[in-house]
């Protein structure tokens, strides 16, 4: 939504459209004292390693000491075997002074621990193996080797840059000279530091009460070539290289009007990184949630280094490595060993779960603006839509529906009667979503602050009094929702008891979870606030939106166990998926911010947010109709859909456009709904099996090297490849077809408008006009379609589908569609009709996965069938032995079966006649 | 310096009103107009021996039709053989049926053609009667073989009740195919919602 600083939303946009962000607001690496003590070590190295005599193995993990031998702190590590590939290492103080923050809930459960099967000892070394894996341990230097079958994928602590600050007591005059031998001369001077045991920014003070408390550690992927991941970040798909500049931060904060091709925080936080080569794949999960900054040092060679590599025979000398550093908490690491893309994103599925399948209208098209005036405007908007047949199925209302920015409330002016709006918006198979922010006004005639302050709900500051900071409300508190009972009662206000003037139809978005304080450092709040439990903000910063989220979730479902909860959210954490999608925040109307929303997305799917989208059209600034254009084209292939605008730019309606440009967006929503059957289908398999919904080229595409920085270019699963047109004024675009194996073969690739193969590999130029993206369909897939139009896609549920064959170089395809009610949990239950197709041999035929066991009125409207040689002269169908005749004719490139009008639940078999 | 001759309008600006020959013009259309409402407010003051242009007349007989019109529109099943039957001409007595979702306009087009096939109202695609209205969409260019279902995109379902004026002007009333059956009524008369389950759509015309 809208970002910070409302002041600046005076000073005129063009002025600060045209200048983005000022990063001063922000903290450079520099600027943020404890990363700059973890950087440090980068030059120096440390000195880590394991106690002798202190290894411990049990049947699923090992514990040991570990020692700093500057100056000889205890810390104990344990590394657990977890099930499917993967390594859990945790470090800690042996005798912390205080117990230091581990984070909760970001993981969907305990994780299922493996079983070792194998333990061996020689010359300092000791290896573990689970399943494929091994783990090999080397006591001094400290350093662990993980390996997916013979090969290294990661290195932990190869680098020696581990850096652990034990806590500590504040020496009373860190000036003098150190008491006694306790405290090496170096830590003594460390501790003298600006910054380290108070913290100064702009105006804003850091009282530091626990000193120094980072946390540092390295990982090198030996086996990779690129580096992905850590979103959220306005920047390449591919990580780049931080050396010369500040390494990526990853810190909730809501940055007004943010830059692209920056390493600056913004509102999400996913710690998960990925490295790839063509062989091995492999991942990390930092799981901390305090300000973290991670360097990256890419295996990008230079040419004289790639000569001398050349000249001497030797692979590149340094393989690209990560460096997480983390203000406080523990080292709390998950390796995931792949091998395969798909395994490692699995893999961190496994661990923290994925977005439940969505109700249908979740994927179809949102229109929202910040704001709907008031009743009328909502209404008239939605009639607006179905004058000109534009399918819409979602209605949101911004801040300004609230009596002054009172969340579960209404203003009686603008929307005295909200039940008759969401109803006349129900009856038409729409839905209305709401925006609930965390920040709570300050005001006595308020029943949720004043229950929150009664209660002692509210975060705290360092002195105990309810910490109050600048919001949209204008003086604002924010509840700690790490307290479950705040949490409980926060949920509990969704509750239709509570909350009269909505249904249970509609559903929430919340914003502003960073959280966001207009006059807190870096727009968030201090880190010296307290939550419940009595931890810092600064431990749990990260995790604040989660939790948010999390009493929401609840919330909903309470209200109405029987709908799947829809939010949005725009700060999030790992693990935060389960609960909500996300979009990209507050971008810009420009070309490059469309750019970036696709590679944005991409990261974000990998790190497990597969439902993301960015703002249509862009947040800040009135986009030309050409922008707009292209913006709905590419917003229709990623998962979340919804346009959004400003307050203060110009009205955007499709209709508001000429003729011309409202014709190519209903072209493009018209597409969209056509394919929700595709979408639906793979947020089922996301749920079922943890596979992204949408995935760069790598992950189906592992061995072309070319294909590993494509970030213009999208698949949704592994049945289209999408790449926009994202250029102004451009007849053409550059496709990347990529490569299947070493020997330069590559699929087939079908284009969707025209059913037009293509074969070859690498770039190609694709002729476009202004209808058209290229999308293609991989040869050897099938896709469900629903090509018939409704005004929103709850209306759809008993439209008849078509499939789409596209067949591969041996004449075979095969898909997966999903049924059921679209709705409710029953699904859960088994109430659902899960089928494959599979066409070979110039047959189609169906089988079910799992028992079919839901009532659908939907029926087989026709099958468009590309990659046959020759037009057949019939198609015979066969249901339980009676067979009948159908009709075959060309369309375009390909052909087309009419009206074979099984069931979805029914067995058939479907072949071809010449 | 020499001196130049400057039109007198450019130098003085004369109002509408001061010339003359605009608002003699004025006054004659004022004239006109109003001897027209004059006359049209006393229309119905003329004897009743011109019954032919009787108003109330006219009125009574365009109730009529528009009965005969409403009895005529009585829908079909909406299938073809219906369809077909009835252009065999085997009950002249019987009211008019239009298949359900047509306007009377395209009557005929609704029937089957010299070769017995349906032409798409575009003339684009000819195709087996029986192909017609059996919910799936043939003619591509104007969904004109589905009258009566949603299987075209573009297609267009005529609502039965068609608003007529007094001279039998009028636009025609329809929804787009998208809209029949899918729970929500549109026509005013509901009878876009011809097989929805549990749907009573109220009658809300005027």
């Amino acid at each position: 939504m809208r970002s910070a600083v409302a002041i600046l939303l005076t000073f005129g946009a063009l002025f600060s459209y045209s200048v983005g962000v000022d990063p001063n607001n922000f903290k450079t690496c520099e600027q943020s004292s404890f990363c700059k003590r973890s950087r440090k070590v980068q030059s120096s190295g440390s000195k880590y390693a394991l106690v002798e005599g202190s290894l411990n193995t049990y049947s699923d993990s090992l514990t040991a000491e570990l020692v700093n031998k500057e100056n000889n702190h205890k810390f104990s590590l344990k590394l657990e075997a977890l099930v499917g590939s993967s390594f859990r290492l945790q470090i800690d103080e042996k005798e912390p002074l205080r117990p230091r923050y581990r984070v909760e809930h970001a993981l969907k459960g305990q994780p299922e621990l493996g079983r070792i099967r194998e333990r061996s000892e020689m010359n300092g070394e000791l290896t573990v193996i689970a399943g494929n894996t091994k783990a090999v341990l080397f006591a001094d230097p400290f350093r662990i080797d993980f390996y997916e079958g013979d090969v290294l994928a990661v290195s932990v602590n190869a680098k020696n840059w581990m850096y652990f600050e034990h806590l500590r007591q504040k020496t009373s005059a860190p000036a003098e000279a150190p008491e006694g031998g306790e405290q090496p001369a170096a830590e003594a001077q460390q501790d003298d530091e600006p910054g380290t045991w108070e913290e100064n920014f702009k105006s804003h003070h850091d009282a530091k009460p626990n000193g120094p408390e980072a946390v540092a550690l390295d990982f090198s992927f030996p086996a990779a070539e690129v580096l992905f991941g850590i979103p959220e970040h306005a920047d390449s798909f591919i990580l780049k290289s931080t050396s010369g500049t500040d390494p990526y931060r990853l810190y909730n904060l809501d940055v007004f009007e943010y830059v692209v091709d920056s390493k600056m925080a913004l509102y999400g936080s996913v710690p998960v990184l990925y490295g790839h080569g063509p062989q091995r794949t492999a991942g990390v999960y930092w799981q901390n949630a305090a300000e973290t900054w991670v360097d990256i040092s890419s295996s990008e060679t230079n040419v004289v280094s790639s000569l001398v590599n050349f000249v001497s025979g030797s692979r590149k000398s340094t393989p690209p490595a990560a460096h997480f550093m983390s203000e406080s908490g523990i080292i709390d690491a998950f390796i995931l060993l792949g091998p395969k893309p798909m395994d490692a994103f699995k893999q961190y599925s496994a661990l923290t779960g994925t977005h439940e399948l969505p109700q249908l209208f979740a994927l179809a098209y949102h229109q929202c603006r910040w704001n709907y005036n008031d009743e009328k405007d909502v209404t008239s908007v939605s009639a607006k839509f179905d004058e000109y047949n534009m399918p819409m199925d979602t209605m949101w209302l911004d801040i300004e529906y609230t009596d002054n920015k009172k969340y579960f409330t209404w203003d009686s002016f603008k929307f005295p009667e909200p039940l008759t709006m969401i109803k006349n918006l129900t009856e038409l198979g729409r839905h209305l979503v709401i925006i609930i922010d965390p920040h709570i006004k300050r005001d006595s005639g308020y029943f949720f602050h004043n229950d929150c302050t009664e209660r002692g709900y509210y975060v705290k500051t360092r002195d105990g009094n309810d910490y109050e900071g600048w919001c949209w409300p204008g003086a604002a508190r924010y509840p700690d929702f790490f307290n479950p009972v705040v949490r409980d009662y926060y949920g509990s206000q969704y509750l239709l008891s509570n909350f009269k003037t909505v249904t249970s139809d509609v559903m929430i978005w919340n914003d502003m979870n960073e959280p966001s304080v207009f006059n807190g450092p870096e727009v968030t709040a201090p880190k010296d606030l307290v939550h419940f439990g009595n931890w810092e903000h600064r431990d749990v910063h990260n995790l604040y939106a989660h939790m948010h989220l999390m009493g929401t979730f609840d919330g909903l479902l309470k209200r109405d166990p029987n709908q799947r909860p829809f939010i949005l959210t725009r700060g999030h954490f790992a693990g935060s998926q389960r609960f909500a999608a996300i979009w990209t925040g507050d971008n810009m109307a420009d070309w490059t911010h469309m750019q970036h929303s696709i590679k944005m997305c991409l990261s974000e799917a990998v790190a497990g947010f597969s439902f993301c989208g960015a703002d249509i059209g862009g947040f800040f600034g009135n986009p030309d109709s050409e922008l707009i254009e292209r913006w709905y084209q590419t917003g229709a292939f990623l998962p979340f859909f919804r346009a959004h605008a400003h307050i203060d730019t110009k009205r955007r309606e499709p209709w508001l456009f000429p003729e011309r440009t409202r014709l190519i967006i209903k072209n493009a929503l018209v597409k969209r709904y056509s394919y929700l059957p595709l979408w639906y289908t793979a947020f089922y398999e996301l749920e079922r099996e943890g596979a992204p919904v949408i995935r760069p080229l790598l992950a189906h595409y592992p061995q072309d090297k070319d294909a590993y920085s494509i970030d213009n270019s999208l698949l949704v699963q592994d049945r289209l490849l999408v790449r926009p047109v994202m250029q102004q004024g451009v007849n053409k675009v550059d496709v990347y077809f990529p490569v299947k194996d070493d020997k330069k073969t590559g699929d087939y690739w079908y284009d969707v408008d025209t059913y037009q193969r293509h074969d070859r590999v690498g770039h190609e130029s694709v002729p476009v006009d202004e209808y058209k993206i290229p999308v293609f369909q991989r040869g050897g897939s099938i896709v469900p379609k629903k090509e018939r139009l409704r005004r929103a896609a709850t209306l759809m549920l008993h439209d008849p589908y078509t499939l789409i064959v596209c067949l591969d170089r041996e004449g075979k395809a095969s898909g997966t569609l999903f049924v059921d009610d679209e709705k409710s949990y029953a699904y859960r239950s088994g109430s659902f009709i899960y089928v494959k197709y599979d066409f070979a041999n110039n047959q189609l035929t169906n089988s079910f996965i799992g028992k079919p066991n839901y009532k659908s009125e939907a029926w087989i409207e026709r099958i468009v069938i590309a990659g046959l040689g020759r037009l057949p002269s019939g198609a015979t169908i066969t249901v339980n032995g009676v067979t009948q005749q159908l009709e075959v004719s060309q369309r375009d490139q390909a052909v087309v079966v009419r009206k074979p009008g099984v069931k979805m639940d029914v067995d058939f078999a479907l072949k071809l006649n010449y | 310096m020499r001196k130049t001759w400057v039109k007198r309008e450019n130098i003085y600006y004369k109002p509408f009103y001061k010339q003359k020959s605009k608002m003699i013009l004025l006054l004659i259309i004022l004239v006109g107009i109003s001897f027209i409402i004059y006359q049209a407010s006393s229309i119905n003051e003329l004897p009743n021996v011109n019954a032919k242009w009787n108003l109330q007349h006219l009125k009574q007989k365009h109730k009529q039709m528009m009965q005969a019109l409403g009895s005529k529109q009585d829908y079909d099943f909406g299938d073809a053989e219906a369809a077909i039957a009835d252009s065999t001409g085997a009950a002249a007595e019987q009211p008019i049926k239009i298949i359900r979702g047509t306007r009377l306009f395209d009557y005929d087009a609704y029937k089957p053609n010299f070769d017995g096939k349906f032409s798409c109202l575009d003339g684009s695609k000819e195709i087996p009667f029986d192909q017609m209205n059996d919910n799936y969409c043939d003619c591509l260019t104007d969904g004109s073989d589905e009258p009566s279902t949603n299987a075209c995109a573009n297609g267009r379902f005529y609502c039965k009740y068609q608003k007529r004026h007094i001279t039998g002007r009028g636009l025609d009333i329809y929804v787009p195919s998208s809209r029949v059956n899918d729970k929500v009524c549109d026509c005013c008369d509901g009878s876009d919602e011809w097989t929805t389950p549990g749907i009573q759509c109220p009658n809300k015309c005027a």
